[in-house]
Order: structure tokens, then sequence, then C-alpha cells
């Protein structure tokens, strides 16, 4: 029995062998994504950092890469007219939306992708607002939707730039490279990057990676210390603060000589 | 010069937070007010969240009213006495304030009412000031005012507990100054801004107080609002950024002495005209906001505030 099992070992091993790389190599070879840096460390004197994204894809595909942070709910206060005056008009809650959404295409994204793929893989604004919840539901909900897109993108947290991800073709294998400004706002969290890899109007691959943001140093220590020891950290706060205005004030009538009443 | 600001977690320009605490500072020191008013929504522009921006903002002021208090002391001008009565006035009326915003947000669009009414309050006190002040110029008085220092007449002569202040030089019911600061807290905390655009001119026509002594009083009176609020926003929302406070305080307490000084070079009707000028460019700014499209129909809720 032994001779038989070793017989059958080398006959269809190198067999399924064979299967498997000819399967291999009808598939198109899978997208991959690296970010560099993949840490980006805040510490005292962080003035912000350039990120690079790059990796392959398949000959003859376009690429969407996106960075996104995980679902946040917030509350705002929203205007309204009444009469020739503006005034708040009540809070809503908006949620259903990422922290953070940078899209970049290597074009426009109406050429890569249906509306249909668009909204189910969330790839630009209007899937964006199309997903945001708005509680209570209000009647302007599309205005309202706007003006929360219109906020994000002016505190660089929402971006969708178009025909920014170079493709370079070379073989089986083509290879993209994005680089853009990490926005400022953006607060420290695990954001992640994917790519999708578009072909005729359909993703034909995807590659994820994380993009981690923290503090580290002194600005990591102080913020721990805000969240674990508030008291502390409040009583601190109030402690310096007195203690900073009464030097000033020491060091300024000694600098000012002596001064006289009214 | 960039710097990370660890509780907001932004980076940031050095010099242009040091200098925005430099501006609020220098106010604070000559009249007396926290500035969180203009503070704040600069704080804002530049990138930083609002609720981090407001919580920091309370800390930078007890830095700023803290060295502007202490320079008001020395030269006389703080009555601890009133500016007791004053605080204990200011957080009753902080206290309803917080409860009477809750009932009339309940009630639908109080907000809208609200600032109407602070443009109406802001109008007639920066008005009055502003052309009692200039009148009193074009008569050309050399001589500060001094306070009357004579008992009132009147009903307000007649209510009990009647108190000498000597470093105001002011006798008044310890009734008349509390409920005038609990008036001016409840608008305080319904606005969410500092009470000290109408603490400061309630203590000059009202109480009949020295400017230099309202505002080294309203300093006093400050530092212990601006210590609270500080310490109840670390400790409830850890929304404090020390780091943002300190380049703001580096500012502000250097703006508030060479502001305490400047004001001492001015007399009281030319410091008053000063107040009047900013309370009125706040108005006009306020009524501004209510008839002009705004850039965004959102803002972020629960902004707290001085």
């Amino acid at each position: 029995m032994r001779a038989y099992g070793r017989f059958a070992l080398l006959v269809f091993a190198p067999a399924g062998l064979g299967l498997a790389f000819a399967a291999a190599a009808d598939d198109p070879p899978r997208p991959t994504v690296a970010v560099r840096p993949a840490v980006i460390r805040m510490d005292a004197f962080y003035a912000g950092a350039q990120v690079e994204v790059t990796g392959r894809t398949p000959a003859g595909t376009q690429v969407v890469m996106v960075v996104r942070g995980s679902e946040k709910e917030e509350s705002f206060n929203t205007k309204g007219r009444f009469g020739p005056i503006w005034a708040n008009a009540g809070e809503v809650r908006i949620g259903g939306v990422p922290s953070l959404f940078l899209a970049f295409s290597s074009a426009p994204f109406s050429q890569l992708l249906s509306r249909d793929e668009l909204d189910r893989r969330q790839l630009d604004t209007q899937a964006i607002a199309a997903q945001m919840k708005v509680e209570p539901a209000a009647r302007d909900r599309a205005t309202i939707r706007q003006n929360y897109l219109k906020l994000k993108a002016g505190q660089g947290i929402l971006q969708v730039e178009e025909g920014t991800v170079k493709v370079e073709e070379g073989g089986d294998v083509a290879s993209y490279a994005v680089s853009f400004r990490w926005p400022k706002m953006a607060p420290p969290a695990r954001y992640t990057v994917t790519v999708f890899a578009v072909r005729d109007k359909t993703v034909v691959g995807e590659a994820s990676t994380p993009l981690q943001v923290e503090t580290v140093g002194i600005p990591a220590s102080l913020a721990a210390g805000a969240r674990k020891r508030a008291t502390l950290y409040g009583f601190l706060c109030v402690l310096v603060a007195t203690l900073a205005g009464l030097g000033i004030d020491f060091v300024a009538s000694r600098m000012g000589g002596k001064v006289s009443a009214h | 010069m960039p710097i990370f600001l660890p509780i907001a977690g932004i980076s940031i320009n050095l010099l242009l937070v040091i200098g925005a605490g430099g501006l609020v500072g220098f106010m604070s020191g000559m009249f007396g007010v926290g500035g969180g008013f203009l503070l704040t929504p600069i704080l804002m522009m530049m990138g930083i969240p609002p609720t981090v921006a407001a919580a920091s903002d309370s800390c930078q002021i007890v830095a700023a009213s803290s060295s502007g208090a202490a320079a008001h002391f020395r030269l006389g001008n703080v009555d601890t006495k009133l500016g007791t009565i004053l605080l204990l006035g200011g957080l009753t009326g902080g206290a309803i304030g917080v409860r009477i915003i809750k009932v009339l947000r309940a009630m639908g669009n109080a907000d809208f009412l609200i600032t109407v009414a602070y443009v109406v309050v802001l109008g007639g006190v920066g008005g009055y000031m502003f052309f009692e002040s200039l009148n009193a110029l074009r008569r050309g008085s050399m001589v500060p005012k001094k306070a009357s220092g004579a008992k009132r007449s009147g009903l307000l002569g007649r209510l009990p507990f009647q108190m000498t202040f000597a470093r105001a030089g002011v006798q008044h019911s310890v009734f008349v100054p509390f409920f005038l600061c609990m008036l001016v807290g409840i608008l305080a905390a319904i606005m969410g801004v500092g009470g000290g655009f109408i603490m400061v001119p309630m203590m000059v026509y009202l109480l009949r107080m020295p400017m230099h002594v309202a505002v080294g009083t309203d300093l006093f009176q400050i530092f212990f609002t601006a210590a609270g609020i500080t310490f109840m926003q670390a400790t409830t929302n850890h929304t404090v950024d020390l780091v943002l406070a300190l380049l703001l305080m580096v500012g502000s307490t250097v703006g508030a002495q060479v502001g305490a000084r400047v004001g001492r070079l001015l007399r009281s009707d030319q410091l008053k005209i000063l107040l009047a000028s900013i309370v009125l460019l706040v108005m006009v700014r306020m009524a501004w906001t209510l008839v002009a499209t705004p850039a965004s129909l959102l803002s972020y809720a629960h902004l707290g505030g001085h």
C-alpha cells in the first residue's frame, strides 16, 4: 500500500502543481499597494506629511485609490431663513459617513466606473452623500448633505482628485503611483488605503493596506493624560495658566518699575 | 515654525497662535474683557476644532485675567469685596442661564430671539457709552470723573444690607451688584460668550464705579469664572489643549500687561469710547450674521463658551 501511495504522489503532485501554475497564468495578477510612510508620527514639531502610494495592477487597467476613515456621527446646528433673517433652525446628527475620505484616480470617475459601481463601493462624493444619514429627517436633506460635503472639503478631509494617479504600462503588469499631502485636520487614527484596478467600467481587483496616524512623544503623553487623568490634567491646566499669568505680571512689574495707583 | 497640538490633533504655526493671544490679551488688560468672543472664531479659522478652541481659550483667559488682575491689583484697581459679590452673582446667573436656554431651545427658535436681544443690549449699552463719552471728550474734561461715593437715594438707597466698597468708592445694597451681575451671567450663559462687554459698562453706569476699577474688578471675577470653566471642560469634555493654551498664554499675558499699561495712559472717557466702539463693532457683526447668507448652513453644535 505504501508503494502505491508513493507512486501516486510522484505522478499526481507534479500534475497538480502544473495545473495550479496554468490557472495562475490565466488569472490577471492581483493589484498590490504600498504606502510610504506606513505610519505618520505626530511629534511636538510635526508639520504634516507627504504620503506616497505605489503598487502594481494588471496591464490595461486604470486605478482608483481611496483613503478612508471609520464612520463617525457628528451634531450640527442648521441655519434657516425666516423672512430677511438667518437663524438657527435646529440641530441635526449626521452619520453614516467616513471620518476621512480621499479619492484619487487615473482618469475621471465617470469614465472609469458605472454609477452603480461607484455607489456600491462608495468611491465618490455623490455615493458618500447618498449613504449619509441625517437625523431627525429634515425636509431640506439634500441641502444639508451638500453643506456637509462643502464643510468637510473646506477642512481638507474630503477630497476627490481625478487624473492624479500616474499609471505606467510594463508587460503583464502596470505600475502606478500617487503622492499627496496628508490633511492637517485628519485626527490620529487607523485609516485604510484601498486600490481598485478598473477595466471596462468594472472593478477587476483590489488591495488594501492600513495607514496609521499616531501621536508620539510629549503630545502623546499629554493626550493620554487628558483622557485618563482628567481631574489632575484639569487642575494642572488651571495651575499652569495661573502661574504663567502671575509670572508674567511679576516680570513685567520688575521691568516696568514701580507704578502708581489711579 | 510649526508645532503640533496634542488635543486639537493638528499642526499649526507657532507665531500665528502667539500673535492671536497677544491681540486678545491686550484687549483684556485694557478693557477687562475676556476676549473669548474674538479668540474662539480666530482659532476656528486656523483650523482648530471648535470644542477645543472654546475650551483652550478658557484656559488662556485664566492666565490673561490673572496677569491683568494682578497688574490692576498693584495699581489699586481691584475691589475684591465687590468682585466677590459680582462673582457670586455671575455664577448664579450662569447656572440660571443654562437652565433658561434649555427651556427656550425646547420651545423652538430661541437662538434667533436671543441674538436679537443681544444685538439690542449691545447696541443700547455701546451706543449710550459712545455718545456719553464723546460728549465728555468734546466738553474737554481733562480730569477723570470720580465715583460719586454718595449713598444712593430713592429705592436703591432704601434696600437692606447697604455696604461701602472702598476701592470702588461706592455704596450699594449687596443685592444691587449681585442681581445686576446675575442678569449679566444669565445673558453670558445664554449667548455662550463672556460677560465682560456688558459687565464693565454695567459697573460704570449702574454701579457708578470708576472705569479703571471696573476693569480691574471685572478681571478679578473673570479669573475665577474662567478657572471653573477650564476645570469643567478638562474633566467633562477632555477638550483643553494645554499646548495651545500655553502658546496663547505667552501672547495674552504679555498683551494683558501692555494693555493694562496703555490703559493707564488713557483717560476714563477715552477708554470708555474705545470699549464702546468695540461693543458696537461686535453688535454690528452679530446683526450682520442675522441677515447675511452664511457660508455654510451647518455649524458644529455644543461649542461651549466662556
